[in-house]
């Protein structure tokens, strides 16, 4: 059964005919094209601002609330607090696991990040490797191309790896403890939009609408709220590491952190996303069970938003999922057309993946980047959460045996990070936290 | 100054249009599927109205789609340069002609439509020499199949085991099926019934004329409904064949060529099938690839834009030294133009064949360097190499590994032993040698 029923596209995609037929026409010499071209983009826009302006459920609109009081208002009853005090030596193993665990499902999943499964299992097959994967890749596709404009991805490979390269869902951790630093851990989403413009050179999706508006100089509140139909995909979800980190057995500070980074460039379940995996990873701290952490992550969020019940679903199927293709298929057929790098989707995989995983942190990793769709993404999550669970003792060596002690960014001005610096600051910042409330 | 002013491609609407469509239909929005719908009658309208929209009837005029106005417009010129047939000697050029452009097409396939930094890149990761002396050492996908036949490692030395798939070869192919199920005389309809029987697929006017075979257009429409690939290169890719078995005989050859083009181009689009068709025939006589560049434009309309812009192109050949001068002069002049157009592709075919000159070798490798649509361009400046020198100019590396087999992905007709397809063009050339146009 779907969730929701989405309609059919305006077909349109990059030989978009009627682009096709334009440059026909140039070729043979008719006149009036771009009076024609602006005619259409005339009513393309009139049209586009009428389905923007379409009344939505306003009961669904209520269940989810943007405003951190209202989303507090409609949360399940829960442990809001489980750790008073910081316990130094659990902590820093654990958020030393947490953090490789990230950094390991990360750099799994980046070489077939958005994948389909039969081809990683092709890509397997003709490496020799194990699938679901037991270790990195032997050998990427594209070895030679830059990722993220920075490192040739041949860095992904198995033996060709020298510190965590860069990626998205890894320089966002480091983006997160940079606020904190900075702003100090009262931070507010102006705070969060000045270190965008400051750090973030380029970004995708939700960030990348957010960081034109930012510079074409709209308040931070606003900047994710304009022109951004990507409000619910996962982007926030990503960023969500972080407060965690500083916030360990404290899922409702975890959670409030991530909103106001979320606030900047989400909307609704995008927040929430953020929101819902905070709160587990710092949950994940305190217990040795991942699914366990990621029941208690629900109760940071409006019981009956969108992701909560499909997060419910998902926790409710966990037992029935055999496979990661299973998983893939029942993420198919649910969501259909919706975004491959939604929120909802995705969270889902991450879920399925710890279930099926447990307390083997490759079986983790590998199974939820077997399962596809924003697999780097999710796995890094899922690795988050598992790493947090197992401290860092618990990730077989091969995952970080050729991190190096170096994490690399494509923050600006922010090449390179010491990993074991990266978990020293962490460790300030939690303090901090700690001692602000305590 | 770019030869045309496009004018501005359309903006992402689609994207923000589907997009939004989507989150309003995520936050329960009603009517939304109503508004798409309007969305997409309203696009429909407007193109309709576009695609009717005059053209220029001067430019019409000079660019006609049926054969006896094309020949109208034709400059003046021998039309045949071989009377008799020299059966040794076609042989050998044959051989050249067909495993020059084998090679020039395996060369190019797996590196299909990548700007010339990206290959830089890729040679100097795997420490091949740029522009290729060899095939590639490697493949960017190597499991990934081509044409869902071909793994593309089949396309490097170590891994080839006969000339791997591409539809820049099969076309070559299935010209030589349609010569001989339907004779030299073949119609636009044979070229169409064949089309349904061999071909499991297509791409672009190809795949659009196939659609309309298949819903029951007859062949002589199929080409114009909804086509606005119509000036693309695919008709030109289909060109050899006519070639092989006109040899010395250009006009024969651009009849046949025209012929087969019609079933799915237009104007330009045709035009660049007969001209290379054209090319390749004169090619046969002529030991010299520039001359026969040069007497290809006898068979197609002295002033449509492809013969302006090859005439274009060969006066500023002596200017483009190497892929990177000829892929920023065809940017510069054909901005906007789509890179699997005829034009744009003539023209770096033209160059690479200028650059490389008597060397098989800089002939292709210029040709893949310059980008565009370069398993097509180096394949044609292969075949065009080889008519002119034969298969001894060729060196042996690029054609050691083809064990006489050709992949296809043609219906029916999985392998071709490639000295049987030489013996099966020749028997066409030389029943054709007999007769008049």
């Amino acid at each position: 059964m779907k969730a929701i029923n989405y309609p059919e596209n305006v077909n349109w995609d990059d030989d978009f005919e009627y682009n096709l037929w334009l440059d026909l026409k140039a070729e043979y010499g008719a006149r009036g094209l771009d009076e024609k071209v602006a005619e259409l983009k005339a009513i393309m826009r009139e049209k586009l601002d009428e389905l923007i302006a379409l009344p939505i459920d306003e009961e669904l609109a209520k269940a989810e609330p943007n405003d951190l009081e209202r989303i507090r208002a409609l949360r399940p009853p829960g442990r809001r607090r489980i750790w008073a005090d910081l316990p130094h030596d659990i902590y820093l193993e654990r958020l030393r696991g947490a953090l490789l665990g990230r950094c390991a499902g990360c750099l799994l999943g980046a070489p077939v990040e958005n994948w389909k499964l039969p081809k990683m299992r092709a890509w397997a097959e003709y490496l020799g490797d194990d699938f679901p994967p037991t270790d990195y890749w032997s050998a990427v596709e594209r070895p030679y191309d830059l990722k993220e404009y920075t490192i040739p991805r041949d860095a992904f490979a198995r033996d060709k790896m020298d510190g965590a390269p860069p990626d998205d869902d890894l320089i966002y951790t480091l983006l997160g403890l940079l606020i904190l630093e900075e702003y100090g851990p009262d931070f507010s989403i102006a705070d969060v939009g000045a270190a965008f413009l400051k750090y973030v050179p380029w970004a995708y999706t939700a960030e990348g609408v957010t960081l034109r508006n930012l510079r074409a100089g709209i308040p931070a509140e606003e900047a994710g709220g304009l022109n951004n139909p990507f409000e619910q995909y996962l982007g926030a979800d990503i960023r969500c590491d972080p407060w965690a980190y500083v916030a360990p057995g404290w899922p409702e500070k975890a959670a409030e952190l991530a909103w106001r980074d979320a606030m900047l460039t989400h909307r609704r379940n995008g927040i929430y996303g953020a929101m819902y995996f905070a709160a587990a990873i710092s949950a994940a701290f305190t217990i040795d069970d991942p699914v366990e952490a990621l029941h208690i992550g629900l109760e940071e969020i409006p019981a009956d938003c969108l992701l909560a019940r499909e997060a419910r679903w998902a926790l409710g199927e966990a037992d029935s999922i055999r496979d990661y293709q299973q998983a893939n298929d029942m993420v198919q057929a649910r969501y259909g057309n919706m975004s491959v790098v939604h929120t909802i989707s995705n969270a889902c995989l991450t879920i399925w993946g710890l279930a099926r995983g447990g307390r083997d942190f490759t079986r983790v990793i590998g199974e939820t980047v077997a399962m596809g769709y924003d697999n780097d993404c999710t796995a890094a999550t899922a690795g988050s959460i598992a790493g947090a669970t197992l401290g860092a003792d618990g990730i077989p060596t091969h995952w970080t045996r050729n991190f190096n002690n170096k994490m690399f960014s494509y923050l600006t001005g922010q090449a390179q990070f010491a990993i074991d610096d990266v978990i020293a600051r962490f460790a300030r910042q939690a303090e901090r936290v700690f001692a602000a409330d305590s | 100054m770019g030869r045309f002013d496009y004018p501005d491609a359309l903006e992402d609407w689609d994207e923000r249009i589907n997009r939004y469509a989507m989150l309003k239909t995520e936050y329960g929005a009603s009517g939304v599927a109503e508004k798409v719908a309007e969305i997409e009658s309203i696009l429909k309208r407007m193109l309709a109205e576009l695609i009717a929209l005059p053209e220029d009837e001067a430019l019409s005029a000079a660019e006609p789609n049926d054969l006896e106005s094309i020949r109208a417009l034709r400059p003046e010129g021998e039309r045949r340069y071989w009377s008799v047939f020299p059966a040794a000697k076609y042989r050998e050029h044959l051989q050249g002609a067909l495993l020059g452009r084998f090679a020039g097409c395996t060369l190019g396939s797996i590196v299909e439509g990548w700007t010339p930094a990206k290959m830089e890149r890729w040679a100097d990761y795997l420490g091949d020499a740029f522009p290729p002396v060899d095939y590639w050492s490697a493949a960017e996908r190597p499991h990934d199949l081509k044409y869902q036949v071909s793994p593309r490692e089949n396309f490097t030395p170590n891994k080839m085991d006969g000339v791997p798939t591409d539809d820049d070869t099969i076309y070559t192919q299935l010209g030589l099926l349609i010569l001989e199920d339907y004779g030299p005389d073949f119609t636009v309809e044979d070229v169409g019934e064949a089309w349904l029987k061999y071909l499991p697929y297509a791409h672009t006017a190809e795949e659009v004329a196939l659609d309309n075979l298949r819903k029951g257009v007859p062949a002589l429409e199929a080409g114009a409904v909804d086509n606005p690939f119509a000036q693309w290169i695919g008709a030109d890719i289909r060109s050899d064949p006519w070639g092989y078995v006109a040899p010395g005989y250009p006009m024969m050859a651009a009849t046949l060529a025209y012929r087969d083009a019609y079933l799915s181009h237009r104007r330009n689009g045709i035009y660049g099938a007969m001209y290379f068709a054209a090319v390749i025939a004169a090619a046969f006589a002529f030991r010299d690839p520039v001359q026969a560049l040069e007497l290809g434009l006898q068979e197609i309309p002295a002033e449509c834009l492809l013969a302006r812009e090859v005439r274009w192109a060969l006066e500023q050949a002596p200017s483009i030294v190497d892929y990177r001068a000829a892929h920023a002069a065809v940017s510069a002049r054909h901005a906007g133009m789509h890179p699997v157009h005829t034009i744009n592709n003539a023209c770096l075919t033209i160059f690479g064949l200028t650059i490389g000159g008597d060397d098989f070798t800089k002939v292709i490798g210029e040709t893949v360097a310059m980008g565009y649509d370069n398993d097509c361009t180096a394949a044609t400046a292969g075949s065009i190499f080889g008519a002119a020198y034969g298969i001894d100019a060729i060196p042996e590396r690029w054609t050691r590994r083809f064990n006489n087999k050709a992949h296809t992905y043609l219906i029916g007709q999985e392998t071709f032993a490639l000295d049987d397809l030489i013996d099966r063009f020749t028997a066409q050339a030389q029943d054709i040698a007999t007769r008049a146009v």
